[in-house]
């Protein structure tokens, strides 16, 4: 007992608990415990809690009316329903509410309550089968008669062409009778329908996912059958029998799976004293594959009744051994014969049939794979027969024709299993470059398991199936399965005779999920050996490669976005460049597989300052996805977002938001796929509300966008940290008082450790991103008031700066960090305080910098670092030098203006200032005057400059004496007041 | 009871998004904090269970990406805005599939812009703990003395208590003083387990 001594007080609740008088903790303590309103839906009214399942919730309910007492189950897509859907459900229950045993719960229908439609059930007061066989009065014999009884319902069911689909302990409940009640028949269908289309997909809870058969665990719900719920009421039996699952608790499908196809289910008897038959009838219900499974559930029923009249069960039909032991213990003497016999005939025959395989191996070869070629020519002859505009009446696209096709092969029991994996897995494929990746899973993964389950595919090809899967996953956000799977294929690989580029393509896909998962330093180390299997020369008995140079693309493609991760913006630049190029001498201009090699291409272009060539590339990239799929889809959703992105670089931020919201619905269908896409939408959103000083959208943006970034977790996480951290602190900065302030840099502090924190993880120590959240801290620091701390955070941040090699995020980084220094100093209020010095410090080595990587003076970074360095000139009253170089800066202005200009207005307003300060009125009321005008010309608002400017004016002009002129200036400030 | 000293290893446990037994504690304690909160927004029974699922699976996904840390110490800020990202995510829906089914939930949606309801939250909070502690502390008194604690509660006064009861005035104050100290040790405990401080270096 953890329970300290009520006399002692101990540690205090916060401060919202109301301790401190005896009539506020009772009346706090009142309101908790005051009963809630009786809740309804529609006109019922509900009772007690509602019933959690992984379909749904089951509440009980009574009619306001009429008292019935009744189970409502609410949909999982609720009121999302669409009319259709409801159309279809009601169509399937139709059917459902036919079925009349008396083991079936029956539904009643289907009523739209407050707007949802909800499903009407009989309420079965039960409890579920397992927990009834379990107890200690309940005899094995009635356990296995319930079983009987409910295999019986289940039959009924399938008899009426109703599958249940979704049989478990939950839904076969034992009433108060021992009557065992199957509930939800026909719901499965129903829910699954939905589920598919759900949130909850991606989240399967543990339970459901233990009783579906094998072939629905692979998500081949369109063949799914009969033998589909006689599995689960073989799992039913053995947890019956055993109080455990065959596989154990299995989490999420991908274990599931590994555990289906790995591990062999233990007898019953391993764990429970249960008979031979017993074990035989279990593990024969439980077969992987549907065909070794008993044919109908009442098959299973009709061994589990023989058992219980102590007859011969008839599972395992070819154990002869078997039968005539069963025939032996009933009448011992005159079977005798008969299983000699037997047993000398079954010795017979094996010894033949492996002669005959060692003799005829190569012949059967031969035949195997003719047969195989002709599987697949009828196959394609059949389906373009089907698909003939003659025939059908209408042309059909390639979608609907896989579709068709990939019915055909499940339809082809027959068929070498080999011939139907092969089949399948090019359709999957196809199906994944058209974009549908999702579908594309589910086709190779039924590719890949007939494959391993024929035995008799070729190592290389086994491996190629696993690389298509793989690839398939990698675009649903399955890291982790598509990195197994790319591991394994290179380990087949390496024991076959294939071509370098093969080989180096599995690699180097393994590097892009690396690389995704922050783990630079191992795709570096995987894309390098690509490379070098690259160069390697072939064997010579293998054919020139074709994919030699169209894998070097590849290869060179990961390095550049591995570059360009890794902030070295201008190597990205030249190697994404070169990946370009090769790959467009190859297949030309217009390609869509120049998609992948053009947006890390234009990203680099971006990171490298290079707009006008991002522009390029993003327009072509464009111009290739509109051919491909239309206006509207979602890759054209993220060639939206990139579009966006370069746009707000340019400052076009109307262009730039009108952007992002276009691809907010495109990228609606991937929003919960973690690839990002979505959040960098968000995020460039967010940005230009921060620019903008909408600071609540803001971080309402960065909040959602962080969000999203929880889905895919890792180096993601940094800085969608960052961005929001960011945001609260400069929301802080205008908070209307100072609890507000508090609570964002409460909350900021909070995400930019967390930012730090996932960077450590990631990178073990201090990672490429690390400086821009110590400035961010820096930042913070300065908004508290805690001086001392913001100049300890910019000192770490400078020693993380200077350590790097000079390129263009260097010159932004000296600059904030000079802006930073600048800051700490001006609230020191302290104008000879050594922060000024290592402000300017900064400030100039940023242009130096800029000047030692050759770039041009009118060069956006290279301008940001000047008018930098002038402003802290002038903060720090080195008047001369800041007017010298204004006049310097300003000279590039016409080359600059359009992505310098708040710059140039910024040093046009501070030579006005130092001219003023040196004396030189006149200069200084015509460079504000020019400031002026230049400033309406702006492409961007830039608000609150034009008072700052007016007000100049007048003072300069009261100075001047031109008493007129000032009181001009003065009334349009005052005015716009 | 050691279902409070387990709190920090639970919130420590739902890291991993396959212990399915942590996540189940988790919902049970958390469910009706949230449940209540989204009815008292005025949304309906259904709407607040939908809410309640999206809550649940934002935090499995915000927990397996280690995005709550609890050397913060603000579970109840990060929780309110998980529940606030999904009431917006709902909304979201919402406000599109309303035109299909003409439903009703377009009339009371609730202003998350609403300064109020940052108190609502947290006056839910509060709730929520008094429930829990009292559920906690319930099984070490006797029945009797819990009917004297529930007139204190239902606000009679010590003296009216005392005479119901036939108990001195004194005794029913030392009932009051017991429960009081263990509800507030109770309190600060819970709340002490959600913030866990440890983690960040």
């Amino acid at each position: 007992m953890g329970s300290p001594d009520a006399a002692d007080p101990g540690p205090t609740p916060p401060s919202e608990f109301r301790f401190e008088r005896d009539e506020l903790w009772l009346e706090q303590l009142r309101d908790a415990m005051q009963p809630e309103a009786p809740r309804t839906i529609g006109p019922y009214q509900v009772l007690g809690e509602p019933r959690r399942g992984g379909q749904g919730l089951v509440y009980r309910a009574v009619h306001s009316a009429t008292r019935a007492q009744v189970a409502l189950k609410r949909l999982v897509a609720g009121r999302f329903s669409t009319p259709e859907a409801i159309a279809r459900f009601q169509r399937e229950l139709e059917v459902a509410a036919e079925l009349e045993h008396p083991c079936i719960v029956q539904v009643r229908g289907m009523e739209i309550v407050d707007g949802q439609p909800v499903l009407v059930m009989e309420w079965i007061d039960g409890e579920p089968i397992t927990d009834w066989a379990r107890r200690p009065e309940t005899s094995r014999a009635a356990a296995l008669l319930a079983v009987v009884q409910v295999c019986d319902a289940v039959h009924c069911a399938h008899r009426h062409g109703v599958l249940h689909r979704d049989l478990k302990p939950a839904n076969i409940l034992v009433d108060r009778d021992g009557q065992p009640r199957v509930l939800d028949f026909g719901v499965a269908k129903i829910l699954g329908h939905e589920q598919s289309k759900s949130l909850t997909r991606s989240h399967e809870f543990v339970g459901t996912l233990a009783y579906a058969a094998p072939e629905q665990v692979r998500g081949a719900a369109r063949s799914l059958d009969a033998r589909a719920d006689g599995y689960a009421m073989g799992v039913v039996l053995y947890e019956i029998l055993t109080g455990r699952l065959p596989y154990g608790a299995v989490a999420g499908i991908g274990e599931a799976m590994r555990a289906i196809e790995h591990t062999r289910v233990a007898p019953p008897s391993a764990h429970a004293a249960v008979g031979y038959e017993l074990d035989t009838i279990a593990l024969k219900a439980l077969s992987v594959d549907p065909a070794m499974r008993y044919q109908s559930v009442d098959a299973l029923g009709e061994d589990l009744r023989r058992l219980q009249r102590g007859e011969p069960i008839l599972a395992h039909p070819p154990s002869t051994w078997y039968q005539a032991r069963k025939l032996m213990t009933r009448n011992p003497v005159a079977s005798l014969f008969a299983v000699a016999t037997c047993v000398l005939a079954l010795a017979l025959a094996a010894v033949q049939l492996v002669q005959s395989s060692r003799l005829t191996r190569a012949h059967a070869r031969e035949v195997t794979a003719r047969r195989q070629a002709e599987e697949v020519t009828e196959f394609i002859r059949a389906l373009f027969h089907d698909a003939s505009p003659m025939r059908s009446g209408h042309r059909a696209d390639v979608l609907g024709l896989i579709e068709r096709a990939t019915e055909r092969v499940d339809s082809m029991v027959d068929a070498p299993p080999l011939a139907r994996a092969v089949m399948l897995e090019s359709l999957g494929t196809l199906v994944g470059e058209l974009g549908h990746y999702t579908e594309s899973v589910d086709i190779l993964r039924e590719a890949l398991r007939l494959m391993i389950e024929s035995g008799g595919a070729a190592p290389a090809d086994l491996a190629d199936c696993h690389v298509e899967l793989a690839n398939a996953l990698h675009h649903t956000n399955q890291p982790q399965e598509a990195r197994e799977l790319l591991q394994r294929a290179i380990e087949l690989y390496s024991g076959a005779e294939v071509a370098g580029s093969v080989v180096a393509r599995a690699t180097l896909m393994l590097a892009r999920t690396e690389h995704l998962d922050a783990k630079y330093d191992e795709a570096e180390r995987l894309i390098a050996a690509a490379a070098a299997r690259l160069a390697e020369p072939e064997a010579p008995s293998l054919p020139p490669d074709p994919l030699a140079t169209d894998t070097r693309a590849m290869a060179l493609r990961c390095e550049g976005k591995l570059l360009l991760s890794r902030g070295d913006s201008a190597g990205a630049f030249r190697t994404l460049r070169r990946s370009l190029k090769i790959k467009r001498d190859l297949v030309g201009d217009d390609h869509p597989q120049l998609i992948e090699y053009l947006i890390p291409f234009g990203s680099a272009a971006m990171a490298a300052g290079r707009l006008d060539i991002a522009d390029t590339a993003v327009a072509a990239t464009r111009r290739i996805v509109e051919a491909l799929d239309g206006p509207e889809s979602v890759r054209m959703g993220k060639i939206l977002v990139r579009t966006g992105e370069l746009r707000r670089q340019q400052s076009r931020d109307a262009e730039a938001a009108e952007c992002f919201r276009q691809a907010q619905p495109l990228l609606e269908p991937e929003r919960d796929l973690g690839n990002g896409w979505y959040a960098n939408c968000l995020s460039g959103l967010g940005q230009i509300c921060l620019e903008t000083g909408r600071y609540d959208d803001a971080v309402q943006h960065f909040k959602d966008a962080l969000d999203l970034a929880y889905v895919q977790g890792g180096s993601r996480l940094i800085g969608a940290n960052g961005n929001l951290a960011k945001a609260l602190v400069r929301r802080a900065r205008r908070a209307p008082d100072k609890s507000t302030r508090l609570e964002d840099l409460e909350q900021a502090e909070h995400h930019f450790l967390e930012s730090l924190r996932v960077e450590r993880e990631l990178h073990g120590d201090l990672g490429p991103k690390a400086h821009v959240t110590l400035g961010g801290l820096a930042d913070l620091a300065t908004a508290r008031g805690d001086l001392d701390r913001a100049e300890q955070y910019n000192r770490d941040c400078a020693a993380l700066v200077e350590r790097r090699t000079p390129d263009r995020n260097v010159i932004v980084d000296l600059c904030h960090l000079s802006r930073r220094t600048q800051e700490v100093a001006e609230a020191r209020a302290d104008s000879a305080h050594a922060d000024y010095a290592l402000a300017i410090g900064h400030a100039r080595r940023a242009v130096e910098c800029a000047r030692q990587i050759g770039l041009p003076a009118a060069d956006l970074d290279h301008v940001l670092s000047r008018s930098v360095l002038l402003r802290v000139l002038w903060t720090a009253g080195e008047v001369e030098e800041c007017a010298q170089r204004c006049r310097a800066l300003l000279e590039v202005e016409h080359k600059a203006w359009s992505h310098s200009y708040d710059r140039m207005i910024d040093a046009r307003y501070h030579l006005g200032m130092a001219l003023g300060k040196s004396g030189d009125l006149d200069g200084a009321l015509e460079a504000m005057r020019v400031t002026l005008e230049k400033l309406a010309t702006t492409p961007r608002p830039m608000p609150g400059w034009d008072g700052v400017l007016r007000q100049r004016l007048a003072q300069l002009c009261t100075k001047m004496g031109k008493a007129e002129d000032a009181k001009r200036w003065q009334s349009a400030v005052d005015e716009q007041r | 009871m050691s279902a409070q000293e387990t709190r920090p290893a639970l919130l420590q446990r739902l890291k991993d998004p396959n212990d399915a037994q942590a996540w189940r504690e988790f919902d049970l304690c958390y469910r009706d904090l949230v449940l209540r909160y989204c009815r008292r927004l005025g949304l309906q029974e259904a709407d607040a269970e939908d809410v309640r699922q999206l809550v649940m699976l934002g935090l499995t996904q915000s927990m397996r990406a280690f995005a709550y840390d609890q050397s913060r110490g603000r579970f109840r800020h990060y929780l309110r805005r998980v529940v606030h990202n999904a009431l917006n995510r709902y909304m979201a829906r919402a406000a599109q599939g309303a035109v299909r089914l003409e439903t009703t939930l377009g009339q009371g949606l609730p202003d998350l812009a609403d300064p109020d309801i940052e108190r609502a939250w947290r006056d839910e909070w509060v709730r929520h703990h008094y429930r829990r502690a009292m559920e906690a502390i319930r099984a070490r008194y006797e029945p009797r003395s819990l009917q004297m604690f529930d007139r204190l509660v239902d606000g009679r006064t010590v003296t009216e208590t005392a005479q119901e009861f036939g108990v001195s005035v004194a005794a029913v104050y030392k009932l009051q003083t017991r429960i009081r100290d263990h509800l507030r040790a109770q309190i600060a405990r819970q709340v002490a387990d959600e913030d866990d401080r440890h983690g960040l270096a």
